[in-house]
């Protein structure tokens, strides 16, 4: 109070610089706002401009995978199915009826054979589309199915176990977790050298975790962004674009003894209700 | 500037500001008036001054209650202060009739220092969630500013004014007209930008109608 109260000369002194102290506060404030809330905006343009380069990569990655899965049923029709189908005509030609009977018959059984093998090349390929376990059995049966294959061609030991599968998830949940597991299992088969795979299945809260675990050669967080964000790594892209889908995320790490690298899928559970198998 | 955009602004909060301006600009001419002719007694003078601040200060209280749409607690606060802050004018102009001074120090200082402390709220939003890459293309911006510069620039002037002599007061006052030069222009300014930034969305509307009318 005794500011305010003081004498003519140091009032008019106050008065002058107080307006002048004030107005220079509030030019500087309102330069500072314009500035600091054009950098906010600056760097919010670039985060979105980022997520949409990233979203582009995401996919170019998957219309790319899209392709090669063509090329590849093509191949396998083409390669495979066309030649047995041809082989099985020439058995089957105009001269057959003028051959005796048992030759006759030998082409009969021949073409026979090879219409057999095409039914089954052609199941193959239709299973590789689409697993019918999947489908008719559910996740657990699925993934339960591809270890026990892996396992038993000899190359690593494979095993899985789900803990809390009760009730099966959405065909298309199911569907996407499935091809995330193969395409994992993939690139383990590819590029680990491991001598096991293990996968557990777990439930929290309303969220499934599926953890794999192997003894090879792994990636860890920090290598699965790189190679997410470089042109290589069409695999990765493909998972974390399913993932996506589902809002789930992936987690790479190597386990705390330094011995095993580590995989963990998060995925909201939505239930469809049916029991699992 | 109002005349030429008065059929193109429909917000409230600035039609708020366009009050005000109104009332300014007629007490300033009543007063100038009364002044010339030798008409102006001490009680006309206090009451003229506290009606100017209840209205300042609900003008730019509903300003703010208008634009600062993120913060409901605090709109309600601001609705409670305006009835209070009208309520102690209305007491404190009684007992000012009976003193020396016919400025109310006490309302004004609590205006600038309430009406100051939401332009910094309304800063701190726009800092917190912008939305215009150019905050100075938007007239709220402008009126803020106009109503923080000016507020500023009096503070001091209204705090002093009971400790200066009638010629030192005289003397200091065109500093106040300064200032309310400067919020009159800014808000020619604020309406100004308000006025095209309707016009601009009445012709896109337009177009969008045309086109439906062409390609239905």
């Amino acid at each position: 109070m005794y500011f305010l109260q003081a004498s003519p000369n140091s009032a008019t002194t106050v008065l002058l610089f107080g307006t002048v102290g004030m107005l220079v506060l509030t030019i500087g404030l309102v330069v500072f706002i314009v500035f600091h809330q054009r950098k906010v905006i600056r760097y919010q343009l670039q985060l979105q401009r980022m997520e949409h380069d990233q979203q582009k990569v995401l996919l170019n990655a998957s219309i790319r995978l899209q392709e090669e899965e063509r090329q590849r049923i093509a191949a396998d029709l083409h390669d495979d199915a066309g030649p047995l189908l041809a082989t099985a005509r020439l058995y089957l030609n105009e001269n057959l009826v003028n051959l005796d009977k048992t030759s006759q018959l030998q082409s009969i059984y021949n073409a026979k054979q090879i219409i057999d093998d095409t039914i089954q090349l052609i199941r193959n390929i239709s299973h590789s589309l689409m697993p019918p376990t999947l489908k008719n059995f559910g996740l657990e049966s699925a993934v339960n199915d591809l270890f026990q294959k892996i396992s038993s061609s000899g190359s690593m030991n494979a095993s899985c176990r789900f803990h809390d599968y009760r009730t099966r998830m959405m065909p298309e949940q199911e569907l996407i977790i499935f091809r995330v597991i193969q395409e994992l299992i993939n690139n383990i088969l590819k590029h680990s050298n491991a001598s096991f795979i293990h996968l557990t299945q777990n439930l929290s809260g309303d969220k499934l975790y599926i953890r794999m675990h192997h003894d090879g050669r792994g990636l860890t967080q920090t290598d699965f962004e790189k190679l997410n964000k470089s042109a290589s790594g069409l695999g990765l892209k493909n998972i974390q674009s399913r993932l996506k889908l589902l809002s789930g995320k992936i987690f790479f790490e190597k386990d705390l003894s330094q011995t095993y690298f580590k995989v963990t899928i998060e995925v909201p559970k939505v239930e469809e209700g049916i029991p699992a198998q | 500037m109002y005349l030429f955009y008065h059929r193109k602004i429909s917000e409230l909060r600035v039609i708020v500001i366009i009050v005000y301006i109104v009332y300014s600009f007629c007490t300033d001419v009543l007063t100038k008036y009364l002044d010339e002719n030798g008409l102006v007694t001490a009680t006309f003078e206090n009451t003229s001054f506290s009606l100017f601040t209840i209205v300042e200060f609900c003008s730019f209280s509903l300003f703010f209650y208008f634009t600062l749409l993120a913060f409901p607690l605090l709109r309600n606060v601001i609705i409670v202060i305006i009835v209070m802050f009208v309520i102690f004018c209305v007491i404190n102009l009684y007992f000012q009739f009976n003193r020396n001074n016919n400025l109310d120090t006490i309302p004004v200082t609590f205006q600038a220092i309430f009406i100051m402390s939401m332009c910094l709220v309304y800063f701190f939003e726009q800092i917190r969630t912008p939305n215009s890459l150019f905050i100075y293309s938007t007239s709220e911006f402008w009126i803020v500013t106009s109503i923080l510069v000016y507020l500023a620039g009096t503070f001091f002037i209204f705090i002093y004014s009971s400790n200066l002599t009638k010629e030192e007061f005289h003397k200091y006052w065109p500093i106040n007209y300064v200032f309310n030069t400067i919020k009159n222009i800014l808000f020619g300014l604020a309406i100004f930008i308000q006025g095209r930034k309707h016009k601009q969305r009445i012709d896109k509307d337009s177009l969008d109608y045309y086109s439906i009318i062409e390609n239905p």
